[in-house]
């Protein structure tokens, strides 16, 4: 059976260099080792991000992933936008204005996430109409 | 006989204001002082002043002050200093019996005719004359220098003097900060302005400097600026009005997209660089209006000789670039 435990938020030190790195990965460590772990980086404080703070990012992603959880980033500083985007990784990770926001998150898929135009949207959903109708 | 002083100026404008010894804390997009002297597409608009002024038959051209030069070969000179030596020499140029300077202040760029400026400061018959444009007054001024009294201070005295007012009709640049240094760059693109790179256009809308070395897969799409001395390695895309002066170093998969690189400066390996200004390891974002230092050297750092900035060494990575000449 699965289960998840609650949503758990944790804030990103203002400078994640390789120090910073290794404290916040002791403290997240044990979290990324639960099961199905849900989980809120909030980076509102991040000024700065060496490259050792970017592999941490992917490699707590890939450490939940394989345990069917989820890692989402809330409140990006714009110095930490910056860096992911440089980087490449920003379109990896999903990313909320807010951890409030990122938390309800886990629980309901946004609305806009769906696009309601899309033509596969009401073609299937008119042929599910049109099938029921049918029988 | 016309001469000209221009000045390297460490504020875009000094109109209505004092000089500030540095703009860099003002705000995300003062990233840095001086930025008429940080080269565009080859050449800094203070060099590009100048030029315009000696094609103008203006003589004795002296530019004083703050330049990218000096700070590079460790010469410290204040704007300040720059004045009280402009003020000397306005005095030798009346000793010379130069008829009228122009005293120019690049914060800002200005295309302008410069022989019709001179016409127009006979005409008006007063000891001095001032550029305007449409937002206001500019750096600009024209001065008889046997009628002009010059007291120490020769910019407070240029605010003070009684001055004919001259529009000009040409480009003006005020180069206040990142959003119009970008500006400059794609007016210079799109041809809005004189300017024009200095480099060989190789095919249409992509100029590359001689001594450049682009990777055969690397893409360079129009309009795009490569700088002398310049490496681009494979799989690189240099893209929408992207700029890479001299001496830069962009290595493997990076993509540099409406952004401009300064003079050496290392961008690391499978970046994005977007809406940008890099100076060094300093990152100006226009889209995100931040400025970051990058403290990580692989990612973005100054470099001044091949050894420091070539991590990989001269090996096969860069056997199959093409050399421009």
């Amino acid at each position: 059976m699965l289960t998840s435990g609650p949503v758990v938020i944790m804030q990103l030190p203002e400078e994640l260099n390789v120090k910073e790195v290794d404290h916040f990965m002791q403290e997240v460590g044990p979290l990324l080792e639960s099961n199905r772990p849900r989980i809120v980086l909030e980076c509102s404080q991040v000024h700065s991000m060496e490259s050792a703070g970017v592999e941490m990012l992917l490699r707590c992603l890939e450490e939940v992933l394989k345990r069917d959880g989820d890692l989402k980033l809330a409140a990006l500083s714009s110095e930490a936008e910056v860096i992911l985007e440089l980087m490449r990784v920003a379109r990896v990770f999903e990313t909320f204005p807010t951890s409030e926001e990122a938390v309800r998150s886990f629980n309901a898929i946004p609305a806009d996430a769906i696009p309601q135009d899309a033509p596969w949207y009401s073609t299937l959903f008119g042929d599910l109409g049109a099938l029921k109708q049918a029988s | 006989m016309a001469g000209a002083i221009v000045i390297a100026g460490s504020d875009p404008q000094v109109s209505d204001h004092k000089i500030r010894i540095s703009t860099a804390s003002d705000g995300w997009d003062r990233w840095r002082s001086g930025m008429a002297s940080i080269p565009v597409l080859g050449c800094s608009p203070i060099a590009r002043t100048a030029e315009a002024m000696k094609s103008a038959g203006l003589t004795g051209i002296s530019i004083l002050g703050p330049t990218s030069w000096g700070e590079k070969n460790g010469i410290r000179s204040s704007e300040e200093q720059a004045w009280l030596l402009a003020a000397d020499e306005l005095k030798t140029c009346k000793e010379k019996n130069v008829d009228a300077v122009v005293i120019t202040r690049t914060g800002h760029y200005i295309e302008c005719e410069w022989q019709s400026l001179l016409e127009q400061h006979g005409k008006y018959g007063e000891v001095a004359s001032r550029a305007f444009d449409s937002e206001g007054p500019l750096d600009l001024w024209v001065v008889d220098p046997s009628r002009f009294c010059v007291d120490g201070d020769l910019l407070a005295m240029l605010q003070v003097t009684k001055v004919a007012e001259w529009a000009v009709e040409g480009y003006v640049n005020r180069l206040a900060g990142a959003r119009d240094f970008r500006r400059f760059v794609t007016d210079i693109f799109s041809s809005r302005c004189r300017v024009r790179p200095y480099a060989t256009e190789v095919r249409p809308g992509v100029w590359v400097a001689d001594g450049a070395q682009i990777a055969r897969n690397a893409r360079v799409v129009a309009p795009a600026y490569i700088g002398h001395g310049v490496k681009i390695l494979d799989d690189c895309l240099i893209t929408r009005g992207s700029t890479v002066e001299a001496n830069s170093y962009v290595d493997f998969g990076t993509a540099i997209e409406d952004s401009s690189v300064l003079p050496d400066t290392y961008v690391g390996i499978g970046l994005d660089l977007s809406h940008s200004i890099v100076d060094g390891d300093e990152i100006v974002n226009l889209r995100h209006e931040v400025r970051l230092r990058i403290s990580d050297p692989v990612v973005m750092r100054r470099h001044f000789s091949k050894a420091q900035h070539d991590p990989h060494s001269v090996t096969e990575n860069e056997r199959d670039c093409v050399l421009f000449h």
